[in-house]
């Protein structure tokens, strides 16, 4: 069973208290994943989000070219939490990387405690927001990165699409942005340059 | 601010505070400190700190990244009703624009610490500012997404054809400008 001093020894949720995190306990049931296991589905109705309390995910969305990591979170992150706010299907998928352990916060508990007027669930709202504006800030100024360099498009579009994809992403973690892997051509065309060097 | 029928009216005209009762609205105003700007008067400076966020009653915002002379680049208006500034106040960082009045214009300002109060002691109220500081935000994500698609989609050489990327050579070096501020936000 999971217990504050766990959520507390995993490093993370400390923009709650610990009265705050024991009500959640009370509320969030444990859930346990084996390494390989899909914590949710890209595509799903979202209905809760995850508290990691041991073990690490990966975040990951479904393009044309196949299965994109746009992050891997760890023990005291929360991940898909804006099944919270947003009605829409997820737009990622979370895989656990290692056996995890999480407690599970469901979006009908979630709107009971907004209702009921908690600050648990306000103080939820405000992490999602701050995940939104760190995602906006984050993909334009890589946005504004990409443009102010405009010269050779076919590479810069990798890029994009990966902002962009990340765009869509809303369950990714702040720094996600940051995380989006370069692209394999990208590689290939530097190196074709110093060859020809 | 003591509020007045006039201006609880005007607050629940905005979006996610129209689900507030009377009494709610009210003490949200309560935190509030009223201001009315002059033509061409600053809301907030470029690169300022801040931690507050305005609702506009009346009048209307540009939203500018400064240069050098007075030169600028507009990058966003925001009429009334509506909530702008929403960013620093939910996650504090310096402001990456300008906010200036684009005539005589009526808005409430709203701090971090009347949001901490709020989330203890009001949480619906709390919760109603900041459902519609997501609803904002999320609608420039889907803003920054389209500009992405028009990049991706524009031809080699002008791929930025689109407002509101300039093209013309002496807007570019004022969009520069404003990217590097951006980079520089951290």
């Amino acid at each position: 069973m999971i217990t504050i001093a766990d959520m507390r020894a995993s490093g993370g949720f400390r923009a709650f208290r610990d009265e705050e995190l024991e009500l959640l306990l009370t509320v969030a049931p444990e859930r346990r994943f084996a390494a390989g296991a899909d914590l949710c589905r890209q595509g799903e109705r979202g209905l809760s989000c995850f508290f990691l309390v041991e073990g690490e995910v990966e975040v990951l969305t479904a393009t044309a070219r196949g299965e994109h990591r746009l992050a891997r979170l760890q023990a005291g992150n929360i991940a898909g939490q804006m099944a919270l706010v947003n009605h829409a299907a997820r737009s990622a998928t979370l895989r656990a990387l290692t056996p995890v352990v999480a407690a599970e916060f469901d979006r009908e508990t979630f709107e009971r405690l907004l209702t009921a007027a908690s600050p648990l669930a306000v103080r939820f709202q405000i992490q999602v927001a701050v995940g939104c504006i760190r995602q906006l800030r984050g993909a334009t100024a890589r946005l504004g990165e990409l443009v102010a360099s405009a010269g050779s498009l076919p590479p810069r579009a990798s890029q994009l699409l990966g902002i962009q994809s990340t765009l869509h992403t809303p369950e990714a973690p702040y720094d996600a942005i940051d995380i989006v892997e370069v692209m394999p051509e990208d590689r290939v065309l530097t190196t074709h340059h110093d060859d020809d060097d | 601010m003591k509020p007045t029928e006039v201006h609880r009216a005007q607050l629940l005209r905005c979006g996610g505070f129209s689900s507030l009762t009377a009494d709610e609205a009210d003490a949200f105003l309560l935190f509030t400190r009223e201001r009315r700007l002059m033509n061409d008067e600053y809301l907030f400076r470029q690169g300022a700190p801040g931690d507050f966020l305005a609702v506009v009653f009346e009048g209307a915002l540009s939203i500018r990244l400064d240069g050098v002379d007075g030169e600028f680049v507009e990058i966003a208006r925001i009429d009334s009703p509506q909530m702008v500034g929403e960013m620093a106040c939910l996650d504090p960082a310096p402001r990456s624009a300008s906010a200036v009045a684009l005539c005589p214009t009526w808005l409430v300002e709203f701090d971090r610490a009347g949001l901490d109060t709020l989330v203890r002691e009001l949480p619906r109220v709390a919760s109603a500012v900041v459902s519609e500081a997501i609803v904002n935000i999320n609608r420039r994500l889907g803003e920054v997404d389209q500009q992405i698609a028009r990049a991706l989609t524009g031809t080699a050489g002008r791929p930025f054809e689109n407002a509101p990327f300039p093209t013309a050579p002496e807007e570019r070096s004022a969009w520069q400008r404003f990217l590097d501020r951006l980079r520089g936000e951290g």
